[in-house]
């Protein structure tokens, strides 16, 4: 019976702080966000963490969700909001050597073609985190430059070489991948 | 060309691969944000209770008056209730003690055994929204006159009963009018099953009783039809409680914090359950409490919000790369000098060419040199310039200088 609620009724009960509904608005976007959270982290245990706070935001802010735009977009949006406030509190910008400037060619993006979305997600993962932050919010998330510059404290140049070590660096692995 | 084509390629596979990726999350995960809720909800409740303690203690204070001339028309009815009365501000800091000292009746207690005869023509507002419009003394107030606004035109205020309907009924409203608050709407003495609820124009079947979350400031114009007939209608004003914390770390340990807020008598800072202080500035020792303090604020209607003062402060970070060439083309690569300062307190960078002219100058560590002579516009012609980056680090920290050398090439 209750498995059977619509978004509105879902909404409406977690709202009210009904343990059932809030359970399973869990179990709808726990995995999904577990996965943005995993991409924004350094480790499973920060993602836990993440995950975690996330969720008690969502359940302390529902009331202001206003039913205009998609309760996916607004949640996802609430972890990415979250996991960047846990880099910024935990993170210092980090800098590597200066990637070379591989030039992407075909083969890269024909071995890219080939991976699974956890062996790309392992890929994101071992990048630096300041890179990584960056390639999430640009490339998987669709921010801006200005954006992601206002929201990390940063220069939309720095964002923009991160951006373009980032890629660098996924390149170099990928072309390890295909040796 | 190719080359972005195939770099707009592989940021789609990623995005393709990575946005809707899902991940089993960790069982038991659930249990444990559930309790924090829980955890949350019982200090929200504490805070609370800490707070309407305090509110009715101030209030109770500044309306002293008020109350010994209620008393004396009650004194009988005071002796019986005295003993239920008296606030205890047990575990609260100083500032409650003290408060507690005085014997203050609470708010409560004034407003049910004496408020609706003493105020008859303010009751039904009373009865809405909880808390009178009572002026504290001026030396009682943590405020200057100025701080806050008049509660005239905060107030709830209740149009003339112009309805359509034949018969008025009256519309109950049972709650506090505050944001994120239940309502519940009654008509009294109306024994039909099936009213029509409209607040703002939307339309709410529902019975003879409503229950109405409210969700954000505003107006709320509510309406009961029976029978197509308007037969009672209300409408109150919500105020959002408008404040603002500002927040300044003088070093890691030491953080001031201060409210903008307005329309409002109360506020209070919290940590650990505790009021660790009422005035609009507060200075504290991020080291002494577990956790940062809330801002609580209570509108002249009772309506309670709380604002976490959320540790936004960032350590200074400085860093410069090895890099010695910018190429100012657009490429991607060097086009500009990779460095990064941020949240220091004074920062300049002016630019100099091998003749020592000043070519650029920012106060703003976001921007980044792109080459260019910021008379002219253009790009400067190559050669050798040295980047100075001044900067301060904290309020009393000395002014650092560092020196790069950078050859500009326009290729």
């Amino acid at each position: 019976m209750q498995n059977t609620l619509s978004e509105q009724e879902l909404i409406a009960a977690c709202k009210e702080g009904k343990k059932f509904a809030q359970e399973q608005f869990f179990k709808i976007n726990a995995n999904k966000m577990f996965a943005v959270c995993l991409r924004y982290t350094n480790t499973r245990e920060d993602a836990e963490d993440v995950l975690q706070e996330g969720f008690i935001k969502v359940f302390k802010n529902l009331n202001k969700f206003e039913a205009k735009g998609s309760l996916e977009g607004w949640v996802r949006r609430i972890f990415v909001n979250t996991a960047i406030e846990h880099y910024r509190k935990n993170a210092k910008w980090q800098y590597a050597e200066d990637a070379q400037n591989v030039v992407l060619d075909s083969g890269d993006i024909s071995i890219l073609h080939k991976l699974k979305a956890d062996d790309l997600l392992q890929l994101v993962s071992k990048l630096p985190l300041g890179y990584r932050t960056v390639f999430n919010m640009f490339a998987i998330e669709g921010f801006a430059h200005q954006e992601i510059a206002k929201t990390l404290n940063i220069s939309e140049s720095t964002s923009k070489t991160q951006l373009f070590k980032a890629r660098a660096a996924l390149q170099q692995m990928i072309k390890k991948i295909g040796e | 060309m190719e080359n972005k084509d195939n770099i707009s390629q592989f940021d789609t596979l990623f995005k393709d691969a990575l946005h809707n990726h899902s991940v089993d999350a960790p069982s038991g995960l659930f249990q444990k944000i559930d309790t924090s809720i829980s955890k949350g909800v019982a200090k929200s409740i504490l805070i609370k209770k800490t707070i309407i303690t305090l509110i009715s203690a101030t209030i109770a204070a500044g309306g002293l008056v008020l109350y010994n001339q209620i008393s004396e028309k009650n004194n009988d009815l005071e002796k019986t209730n005295s003993s239920k009365n008296i606030i205890t501000n047990e575990g609260l800091n100083p500032i409650a003690n003290n408060i507690e000292q005085k014997n203050i009746q609470t708010l409560d207690n004034i407003k049910q055994n004496n408020l609706e005869e003493y105020h008859s023509k303010e009751a039904k507002k009373i009865k809405h929204f909880g808390l009178p419009n009572i002026n504290m003394p001026d030396n009682e107030s943590p405020f200057e006159e100025n701080d806050y606004k008049s509660g005239k035109n905060l107030n709830p205020t209740y149009p003339s009963k112009d309805a359509e309907g034949s018969k008025q009924y009256e519309i109950i409203i049972i709650g506090k009018a505050c944001v994120h608050q239940y309502i519940t709407l009654n008509l009294a003495n109306f024994n039909q099953e099936i009213v029509y609820w409209s607040i703002n124009d939307e339309l709410i079947q529902s019975d003879n009783q409503l229950r109405y979350l409210i969700e954000k400031e505003g107006i709320y114009d509510i309406k009961a039809r029976y029978q197509n007939k308007i037969i009672a209608r209300e409408k109150i004003v919500v105020n959002g409680v408008a404040a603002k914390v500002q927040k300044t770390s003088f070093t890691e340990e030491t953080t001031v914090l201060k409210a903008t807020i307005s329309g409002y008598k109360n506020m209070f800072w919290t940590a650990d359950g505790n009021i660790i202080g009422t005035d609009m500035k507060l200075i504290i020792d991020n080291k002494l409490y577990r956790e940062m303090p809330y801002l609580v604020t209570t509108d002249i209607n009772g309506c309670i919000d709380s604002f976490y003062a959320e540790d936004q402060t960032e350590a200074p970070r400085v860093h410069f790369s090895n890099q010695n060439i910018i190429t100012p083309n657009e490429d991607g690569k060097n086009d500009y000098y990779d460095f990064e300062i941020a949240n220091v307190f004074y920062y300049n960078l002016s630019i100099f060419d091998i003749k020592n002219n000043l070519v650029y100058t920012t106060n703003d560590p976001k921007n980044n040199w792109e080459g260019k002579n910021m008379i002219t516009q253009n790009i400067a012609i190559d050669g050798l310039y040295f980047l100075r980056f001044s900067y301060q680090l904290t309020k009393n920290g000395d002014i650092q200088n560092k020196i790069i050398k950078l050859t500009l090439k326009k290729e």
